[in-house]
């Protein structure tokens, strides 16, 4: 076990720091809408032309190729620094564009990879359907083979920024024969083509970017399989491997940062008793010191996976202990805003919507991606080794 | 570089205290025997404390020209977790912490310590500001620790008066109560905080120990007991709950080392690191030492299952160090994370 800096990293740390100094972005990032692609992709470009795009990539493909530490070191900068984290630049470059670094042809990566770290398209993810969320395997958007063209048909859900997305990682039933995993396929689907209408659905926390995609006739060009015909499956977990992995640095370092906004909170706020500052409430001040205790742990937690990240080359079941734990925290960090904040937490006005926002919008944590309940089960069955049982 | 996980000379250390513990000290010492009664011989016997201080455990983070083996906290860390894992005695810990102190000032005790001569245990304060203390499994110990607000304090064992032995909760360690005789001196009293911090980050190994054995324990009954046709592993309710578990024993790891190589590096957090260190591997002692018992079902409910072992120790270890107090305004302050 080691905990050491190098003059390099020191270096870096300070090249990182300036850099970001001078260009993060100072307005207010949009929560919704062609705004929120424009801001997304502006920065990603401002990050491109900064020679920052892509820092976990392989060089070959554009990236900075930098260590996990490095990746660490620039995330933690980043919510220093208030930078945008996530958004809808997050699928292209956490799943889509490392799924096809991985598995993606020589001309697929050619047409895509500079695009996503360059901030010239956004992509979608396309794998639950309104009757297979948790059970993805049983999904039945289906599509066949005509001539040069895959022709697809159905619908999927759960869709974040698909209205504003240019691309989408797409699985698809080829083989209605085959059984559940097999017969799937991992599709590059172009979100213009003909044939594809959206519905936005509006969610508990007010955010609308959340879609369900139908396909009617979709023509999408055989040259856009990612992987085999069929050899779906595997490509898919491919992609949540990475998002699972390194993809986890940027939330946990933001949700340390927000529950260091609460600490400063409730010493200007007032308690429940309406006189002292809120820390001087006993149960206010036992609930900001176990979390302070948890969000430490969770950031040890990430040190931990940086640490196997290093000996393995495909990331194991383990990641679904730091996800499971990141989920359920962020919603406990950010019920205790509301909390703090009183009866002002019922008033959405200019003071405190963010944090609102936020608490709400952390219902989906513990839900998409994986439910906490899944996340059990394989945390159960592939880390522990107990035994598959029924659902 | 960050690294939480054992270098290969870490896990000889670990393999070795686990592998020396499983044969002399095994859980299966604390069960009753056919009459219902239990050994009486369950603690560290003299000789095998001599083999212990042989082994080399109680100098390994005490520098090489000290007679130590040069190692940091964490590889005292190491031992102590298996400690924890088999219910064995604290006071591996108080002497190990003890010898540290003993490194910078004497070394005729500091000798003695090493070469297994001399016994140390915890005394325990009840509360700030009382004189009255827990000593904890100090039979035939030689020295008392005393874990102050973070500060060691090294006293002869006659500094303590009015010792009356007190049933356990714990009852793999002896328990008496005493009070600290008025104007005892400590043989020895250390300037800075390195001691006490030594001691906290012990005192979370062991917790972590015991929530990592509560888990073993729990996820190899569910994978063999069967009901309804079944192994209850497979039940969802079981799997979930040996799933928290999991989760539970990895933040105390990683938290736990974490505080330990921040101390080691004399990091700026260090203390704040520390203090949650505390508090996230007392409750996943806890909760899964509770977890533990619920998943053994009837079996989990005697004392032939060690499920209770687990928890009983979570708890002893839970109120030791004297550092609550501490942990909580460190944990208030200012000072917290550092990016």
């Amino acid at each position: 076990m080691q905990l050491s800096c190098t003059p390099e990293e020191t270096q870096f740390r300070e090249e990182v720091r300036a850099w970001l100094r001078a260009n993060v972005p100072r307005s207010k990032r949009p929560r919704t809408g062609l705004a929120l692609r424009d801001y997304d992709l502006a920065w990603q470009r401002c990050q491109y032309e900064g020679g920052w795009a892509g820092i976990s990539w392989p060089r070959e493909y554009g990236g900075r190729g930098l260590s996990l530490t490095q990746q660490v070191i620039w995330y933690e900068e980043c919510a220093a620094a208030h930078a945008p984290v996530g958004g809808s630049t997050f699928v292209g470059l956490s799943h889509a564009g490392p799924t096809l670094i991985v598995r993606g042809t020589e001309e697929q990566k050619r047409f895509h990879l500079p695009k996503i770290l360059q901030g010239e398209a956004v992509w979608c993810q396309g794998f639950s359907e309104p009757n297979a969320g948790s059970d993805l395997a049983s999904l039945k958007t289906r599509a066949h083979v005509e001539g040069e063209h895959l022709v697809v048909n159905g619908s999927k859900i759960w869709t974040s920024y698909a209205a504003l997305a240019d691309w989408q990682e797409l699985l698809v039933r080829t083989d209605p024969g085959a059984q559940r995993h097999r017969g799937l396929t991992w599709v590059i689907c172009d979100m213009h083509a003909p044939g594809i209408t959206i519905r936005r659905i509006p969610t508990l926390s007010g955010t609308g970017n959340l879609c369900q995609v139908f396909y009617d006739e979709v023509r999408l060009p055989l040259a856009n399989v990612v992987g085999e015909v069929n050899g779906g499956w595997d490509v898919s977990m491919t992609t949540l491997g990475f998002e699972r992995g390194t993809a986890f640095i940027a939330h946990q370092i933001h949700l340390a940062a927000m529950l260091e906004k609460l600490y400063v909170m409730a010493h200007d706020l007032r308690g429940p008793d309406g006189r002292l500052p809120a820390i001087e409430d006993g149960a206010v001040a036992d609930q900001l010191l176990k979390l302070r205790a948890e969000v430490a742990a969770l950031r040890a937690m990430t040190y931990l996976s940086v640490s196997r990240g290093a000996r393995q080359v495909v990331p194991g079941p383990e990641g679904n202990i730091i996800a499971l734990c990141y989920a359920e925290l962020s919603k406990r960090v950010y019920a205790f805003a509301v909390e703090l904040l009183g009866n002002e937490a019922l008033e959405m006005h200019d003071e405190n919507p963010d944090w609102l926002t936020d608490y709400l919008d952390a219902f989906k944590n513990t839900i998409a991606g994986g439910t906490s309940e899944i996340r059990r089960n394989v945390i159960g069955e592939r880390l522990l080794g107990l035994p598959r049982g029924g659902r | 570089m960050i690294d939480l996980l054992p270098s290969e000379v870490e896990q000889q250390i670990i393999d070795g205290v686990a592998g020396f513990l499983a044969e002399e000290l095994p859980l299966a010492r604390l069960r009753p025997g056919p009459d219902g009664e239990r050994s009486a011989d369950i603690g560290i016997s003299a000789e095998q404390w001599h083999e212990i201080a042989g082994l080399g455990w109680f100098g390994l983070g005490i520098p090489e020209e000290r007679g130590g083996a040069g190692f940091t906290v964490v590889a005292e860390m190491l031992v102590v977790r298996e400690v924890g894992r088999y219910a064995v005695s604290p006071s591996i810990s108080a002497t190990i912490a003890a010898a540290c102190l003993a490194a910078r000032a004497d070394s005729e005790l500091l000798a003695g310590l090493l070469a297994g001569e001399r016994r140390v245990a915890f005394a325990s304060r009840l509360c700030a500001g009382s004189d009255e203390y827990h000593l904890v499994d100090a039979r035939g110990a030689d020295h008392l620790l005393v874990v102050d607000g973070m500060q060691a304090q090294l006293y002869g064992a006659a500094a303590f008066g009015e010792v009356r032995p007190v049933i356990s909760l714990d009852d793999a360690v002896t328990l008496e109560r005493a009070r600290l005789t008025a104007g005892a001196r400590p043989l020895l009293q250390e300037a800075d905080s390195d001691i006490g911090h030594r001691a906290s980050l012990h005192n979370s190994a062991q917790l972590l120990g015991v929530a990592e054995g509560a888990l073993t324990l729990s996820v190899e009954y569910a994978k063999v007991r069967e009901q309804f046709g079944q192994a209850i592993g497979s039940f969802q309710t079981i799997k979930h709950r040996c799933a928290d578990m999991a989760v539970m024993a990895e933040a105390a790891y990683a938290q736990a080392f974490f505080a330990g190589l921040s101390q080691a590096g004399g990091q700026r957090d260090a203390a704040y690191q520390i203090a949650a260190a505390k508090v996230i591997c007392a409750e996943a002692a806890l909760a899964n030492a509770r977890s533990g018992i619920q998943i053994h079902g009837g079996i989990g409910f005697t004392a032939e299952c060690d499920a209770h072992v687990f928890l009983k120790r979570a708890h002893l270890l839970g109120q030791m160090g004297g550092e609550r107090r501490w942990v909580r305004e460190t944990l208030l302050s200012k000072t917290g994370v550092v990016a």
